[in-house]
């Protein structure tokens, strides 16, 4: 495979699966936070 | 959401590397490939910061807290969406132009303002205080908006040295598969609409928190 092409796809890959994963575990700390308030 | 994300996302990638063609402009690079993703992100990136002007613009009009969250959630999406627009049509530039970067090209550098004037609302949201600073990154938000049709119009507005008017030119010279990018962008917008309720969500459950928190003082 290209490396240009390998370069842009893993860019894209890692960008959206850690904005994805970075989301869900914050979601889950703040609902943790908000039971515990409750 | 999150199924159709990740059907048309599988869908888009057999097709890029199986179906669509390696050469464009006549140029045969397997670099080429990049081209789907970038045209796709190009569209949610306008799609996401229109969602951040509608949001914005309701917000000042009726002042509802969802109008806030939906302006913010998707001008954060927006930005990284650019972000990775530019970086992968960097990569395709090289590739057609031979060269990462050109300052002459009118498209590039009203899209890097653009980059550059969402940053500034992500600065100004993250900034202010969450109770009044929602008025400012709305007006903002609406102001910046401006940015956003000059640079997707700018092909028409300007003489293009490097990127072509696509839509309504009968002459457009990539040759770029168009089932191919339908279900990219398809699968882009599957995946937009994802992240943005889940950012939304994200906003509410916090405000939630930050409220009982308020109440107990």
């Amino acid at each position: 495979m290209e490396p240009l092409l390998l370069f842009g796809y893993t860019a894209l890959f890692v960008a959206l699966f850690g904005y994805v994963t970075y989301l869900q575990r914050r979601l889950d700390r703040i609902e943790r936070q908000l039971n515990d308030a409750r | 959401m999150k199924w159709g994300t990740l059907l048309f996302g599988t869908l888009s990638l057999v097709l890029v590397f199986g179906v669509a063609s390696e050469t464009m402009y006549g140029i045969e690079h397997g670099g080429n490939l990049l081209a789907y993703w970038h045209i796709a992100l190009a569209w949610v990136t306008a799609a996401a910061l229109g969602t951040t002007f509608v949001g914005s613009a309701l917000y000042l009009r009726y002042r509802g807290q969802f109008w806030s969250r939906l302006a913010h959630s998707a001008g954060e999406l927006g930005f990284l969406f650019a972000t990775l627009t530019l970086l992968l049509g960097s990569a395709w530039g090289k590739i057609i132009w031979n060269s990462w970067w050109e300052w002459t090209d009118v498209r590039l550098v009203t899209f890097l303002i653009v980059w550059f004037i969402y940053a500034g609302y992500l600065v100004v949201s993250s900034a202010t205080d969450p109770e009044t600073g929602d008025r400012y990154a709305a007006v903002y938000g609406v102001v910046g908006f401006i940015t956003v049709p000059i640079s997707y119009a700018s092909t028409r507005l300007w003489t293009p040295t490097f990127h072509e008017t696509t839509i309504g030119n009968a002459e457009v010279s990539a040759n770029i598969d168009p089932t191919t990018l339908v279900v990219t962008v398809v699968a882009a917008s599957f995946l937009y609409a994802y992240l943005l309720g889940l950012r939304i969500r994200v906003h509410e459950v916090e405000d939630r928190v930050r409220r009982l928190h308020t109440e107990r003082r």
